[in-house]
């Protein structure tokens, strides 16, 4: 079975009771072909997944997914600090087990790098996961902060 | 094993107060959002609104039992068209 070590950078905008928050997040999922599709499991965030009959229909069922779970999200939060925990608890709470297949998919696409094709760039350099929440304020607004999210495959250095 | 098959939702909430008694299930916009033993899976898909009684593929029902640490014997046992290797973490 190929597995296909995902990483993901995407910023969502979060209307909560009373608050507007921003979501960054520079995530990994694994990717898994499968006879009937592709399937893909978070590392981080954990909590999630989604497949499809593509690579394409599987990522966007993940992230139809991880957008609605934080809307989710919102609506169980009172305040900006309880979503702003609650997003953070929800990223970092992992699956056993997920960060090492994870692993062993990227040493997997370093050693043979052509398995992946051209579907999506390969990094070789890639930061640790993170997760940024803020609460955005309609003064500080600027439309830099817009951003189409962002998909590569890791691959270790060799 | 494909995680494209579905088991029905209601097999789903047997399976769970079987092996993770005590569980909370909350129902969100989204997404059912299931908490045991301080772990918390907000994955779990509702359904039509109106209907809630969905058929749920076993990708996600694999990743719940993983994620909230069930018993693979248990689930097996209740949920028998999930094979207990396919639990393993290690995979």
């Amino acid at each position: 079975m190929t597995s296909y070590p995902i990483l993901f950078g995407v910023r969502d905008p979060v209307i909560g009771p009373g608050f507007l928050a921003g979501v960054a997040v520079n995530g990994r999922c694994l990717m898994r072909e499968e006879p009937d599709g592709f399937w893909i499991d978070g590392v981080n965030p954990g909590a999630v997944c989604a497949g499809g009959a593509s690579r394409d229909e599987a990522l966007l069922k993940f992230r139809e997914s991880y957008r609605g779970i934080l809307y989710d999200c919102a609506a169980l939060c009172d305040t900006f600090e309880a979503f702003k925990q609650e997003v953070e608890r929800f990223f970092w709470e992992m699956t056993p087990g997920e960060a090492e297949a994870w692993e062993r998919a990227v040493q997997e696409l370093r050693a043979n790098p052509a398995a992946a094709g051209d579907w999506l760039p390969i990094r070789q350099n890639y930061g640790e996961p993170s997760v940024e929440v803020v609460c955005l304020e309609q003064e500080s607004l600027e439309p830099d902060s817009n951003a189409v999210g962002q998909l590569e495959l890791a691959a270790a250095a060799a | 094993m494909s995680s494209f098959g579905t088991v029905h939702l209601s097999k789903i909430w047997k399976m769970l107060k079987k092996c993770a008694d005590g569980y909370k299930a909350i129902e969100l916009a989204h997404k059912w959002r299931v908490e045991y033993r301080g772990r918390t899976f907000p994955d779990l898909p509702i359904g039509r609104r109106g209907s809630n009684t969905p058929e749920v593929e076993l990708g996600v029902v694999k990743k719940m039992i993983r994620h909230l640490q069930l018993d693979p014997d248990c689930v097996h046992r209740h949920l028998p068209q999930i094979p207990k290797n396919w639990l393993d973490n290690d995979r």
